[in-house]
């Protein structure tokens, strides 16, 4: 190869080369970058901690912390007659129930199980004969 | 301005240079649609450096050479698979330029040379569009090619000169017409 040669054939495609237009971006390509932008922003999870709490929410939330810790230790410590009231009807109403369980849902619940099993399998044998009979007519 | 703003006026003014980088060094649109969204997410991850800085183009460009290399690298057996079914598109554009100019008689033929240079350099072979690319549009030095590559320097200035031997032919195929 001629140096001479190879010297102008580099000048002249290098003049030729750097006189294209630059190719265009798509259209596409703005929206494509912007959405995944706001993509990035979305996935950005903002910090939650307590630490990064405003010192005024971090106060409320120490409070309502307290109040409730005392609110549970004095139920516990003495609780009011209302309280009592209340879980003495629940288990009264818990006795009721049981009672009621086993005098008269236990006994039969066993037969309503096999009953209900059984027309179940009745019925999609019946529909399983039914399509039989008709040579899967219902698909065509 | 908002940030979303900011940047939507920063690519609206870069996107055709790092497009045309991308498109240059890979050959295909679609590959360097990828790379320009990727290279202006980096952007994005720091706005505040970038967007405003004067260094602005010389970052992009730097950004967008450097992943299109490591996109070939990474992809070289696939691309060249895939090359051979997908051959070079028609350049858009081409047909509304030559409809403006279809009074310029002068200007369709200098555009329409311009466009077969630049398809043709597309079409040549990754081996030679890259380090023909990166030292004339890029004004890259053999030497600082052959390590961006890592090849030999020999390699480089062989590749470089098949490639301008391959546009000549294209240029005075059709200059000599």
């Amino acid at each position: 190869m001629d140096p001479a040669d190879d010297a102008d054939l580099e000048r002249l495609l290098d003049r030729e080369l750097k006189k294209l237009p630059a190719p265009r971006a798509p259209h596409s390509l703005l929206p494509r970058v912007m959405a995944a932008a706001a993509g990035s922003n979305a996935r950005e999870v903002p910090a939650t901690g307590w630490s990064t709490w405003s010192p005024a929410w971090q106060a409320s939330s120490v409070a309502v912390l307290l109040l409730f810790v005392a609110t549970v230790a004095w139920l516990f410590s003495a609780p009011p007659a209302q309280v009592v009231e209340t879980t003495r009807t629940a288990g009264e109403i818990a006795a009721v129930m049981r009672v009621f369980w086993d005098v008269l849902l236990q006994p039969v619940a066993t037969y309503i199980f096999v009953l209900g099993l059984s027309l179940a399998l009745a019925c999609a044998a019946a529909w399983a004969a039914l399509e039989l009979a008709l040579g899967g007519a219902s698909h065509q | 301005m908002s940030d979303v703003a900011r940047f939507e006026a920063f690519v609206r003014e870069y996107q055709d240079m790092v497009f045309a980088t991308a498109v240059r060094l890979l050959g295909r649109e679609s590959d360097a649609e990828d790379v320009a969204q990727t290279v202006f997410m980096r952007a994005f991850e720091r706005l505040d450096e970038v967007v405003d800085s004067p260094a602005a183009p010389g970052w992009l460009k730097t950004v967008t050479t450097n992943l299109c290399l490591n996109h070939l690298s990474r992809y070289r057996s696939r691309w060249r698979f895939f090359s051979e079914m997908d051959p070079v598109r028609e350049l858009p554009g081409l047909e509304a330029r030559i409809a403006r100019m279809a009074s310029a008689p002068e200007a369709m033929e200098r555009a329409d040379a311009q466009e077969r240079l630049e398809r043709a350099l597309r079409r040549l072979p990754e081996h030679q569009r890259v380090p023909l690319v990166l030292f004339h549009f890029d004004d890259m030095s053999y030497q600082a090619i052959a390590e961006a590559l890592r090849v030999s320097l020999a390699k480089v200035k062989s590749d470089i000169h098949r490639g301008r031997e391959a546009l000549k032919q294209e240029l005075s195929v059709h200059g000599s017409r």
